[in-house]
């Protein structure tokens, strides 16, 4: 399997962690507070949407998952609805497994207690064969990614952050793909993932482009040098940016940023890792950020 | 939903047919692109100008000659655009060009999807291409 379609199966977020089945893509997502959702796809077939939510209480999964189903049914098909009384459901792995019939939605749902935090899967159409080969292989590939430091997986951005890094936004442009993390006390880390390695680097040098990607981002070039990462050729840049607490906003100041930038290409990549922040704030090593 | 996708509005569409979010991923990617015949392309080995005639609406048509307007406008394409551009020829639909950049660029099929999308709606936006769509079994109709 070629890597770059590899990295894209591991998806870990919010306090859960799978390894996606093959080809399957994420195609849309919406993250708020207390929930989220992904929808996949594998090539123009809907494959499944998962979604979480915070739940105070330890939820009943079945009686949640019969009311899903009957509310399908009943706009879906009406004649269906009055006589349905339950879905046939199994434990696979962590999660309860949830079907009607074939051709009809099957369901998977997960309470995690120490998160509170109800995590569903909704696929489209249940087939066994499909559900033996494909379904329950990535729901027995759940891992909980709760503990610190917590892996963030997505769109073949791999992390593993310590404690006080959040996630603050997501940019993702096809074959460009940004997510940045802050703490509390503003420091700020983007990680990037930039495909087309080969036309982005057909007219500049890797140093030229990031500078270029840190001048777009408002932050001011100071140097760069080239280094090797992971045995990858790369270049580490420092550059600064205008502070955004209330003061430093006030007074104009420039917080120091530190980035690195390297070309894999066997994957046909270009990664980068940002930090920029309050100046007495340590950065990290991108070592041990990076997955 | 966000998305990675922002579902561009690619197909040229006819008063009442669907509109292009109405369509599914499978009958926007069975539509072929088509070269605007009108262009003409003078083609080098690393680059292409490709001038379009330019068309005014009904209240700048009388004046266009009197105030001077130009009636081309030329786009030069290299690099990866100039690549796609010698892909459309009419018989390609939408996903074997879709197939084509993710194999030559090492790309998902649906980072390729949304970047060849996006790149055909820029050249139909300029008049270089028009995308029709597939009914059925039949020939191509034009949306």
């Amino acid at each position: 399997m070629p890597p770059y379609i590899e990295r894209i199966r591991r998806l870990s977020w919010r306090g859960f962690s799978f390894t996606l089945p093959l080809w399957w893509e994420i195609t849309g997502h919406h993250f708020a507070n207390d929930e989220g959702q992904f929808q996949f796809y594998e090539r123009v077939r809907p494959r499944g949407q998962l979604v979480w939510r915070t739940v105070p209480q330890t939820p009943d999964q079945p009686r949640i998952l019969d009311e899903v189903h009957r509310r399908f049914l009943a706009k879906a098909a009406p004649a269906d609805a009055s006589v349905f009384a339950a879905l046939s459901t199994s434990v696979v792995g962590q999660f309860l497994f949830a079907w009607h019939r074939p051709g009809l939605p099957a369901y998977a749902s997960l309470y995690q207690h120490s998160t509170r935090t109800l995590l569903q899967w909704i696929f489209p159409e249940h087939d066994e064969a499909f559900a033996a080969s494909t379904l329950l292989p990535l729901l027995e590939s759940f891992r909980p990614n709760h503990a610190w430091p917590r892996r963030h997986e997505l769109f073949g951005v791999s992390l593993q952050l310590p404690e006080p890094f959040a996630f603050e936004a997501i940019s993702p442009e096809p074959a460009n793909v940004a997510i940045t993390f802050e703490t509390a006390k503003d420091l700020h880390l983007t990680a990037r993932r930039i495909g087309l390695d080969r036309a982005v680097l057909a007219g500049l040098d890797l140093a030229g482009l990031h500078r270029r990607l840190l001048s777009r981002a408002r932050s001011r070039v100071m140097s760069s040098q080239p280094v090797e990462f992971r045995g990858l050729r790369g270049v580490r840049t420092a550059f600064e940016r205008r502070g955004e607490r209330r003061m430093e906003m006030l007074t104009g100041a420039w917080w120091p940023g530190d980035a690195w930038m390297w070309h894999d290409p066997t994957e046909g990549r270009i990664y980068a890792i940002e930090q920029v922040g309050p100046p007495k704030h340590p950065r990290l090593e991108p070592d041990d950020v990076v997955g | 939903m966000s998305s990675a996708d922002p579902s561009p509005p690619i197909l040229a569409r006819k008063r009442g047919a669907p509109k292009a979010a109405d369509l599914s991923y499978a009958e926007r990617l069975a539509a072929i692109p088509v070269r605007n015949q009108r262009v003409e392309a003078v083609e080098l080995q690393d680059a292409a100008t490709l001038t379009v005639p330019l068309s005014y609406g009904p209240v700048l048509r009388p004046l266009a000659s009197l105030l001077k307007l130009r009636r081309t406008k030329s786009y030069r394409l290299d690099g990866l655009g100039l690549e796609v551009w010698r892909k459309v020829d009419g018989v390609a639909t939408v996903e074997s060009l879709v197939d084509w950049l993710a194999q030559e660029h090492r790309l998902s099929f649906h980072e390729a999807r949304v970047l060849m999308t996006m790149y055909l709606q820029m050249l139909m936006e300029r008049g270089l291409v028009v995308v029709a769509g597939r009914t059925g079994a039949g020939l191509p109709e034009r949306l």
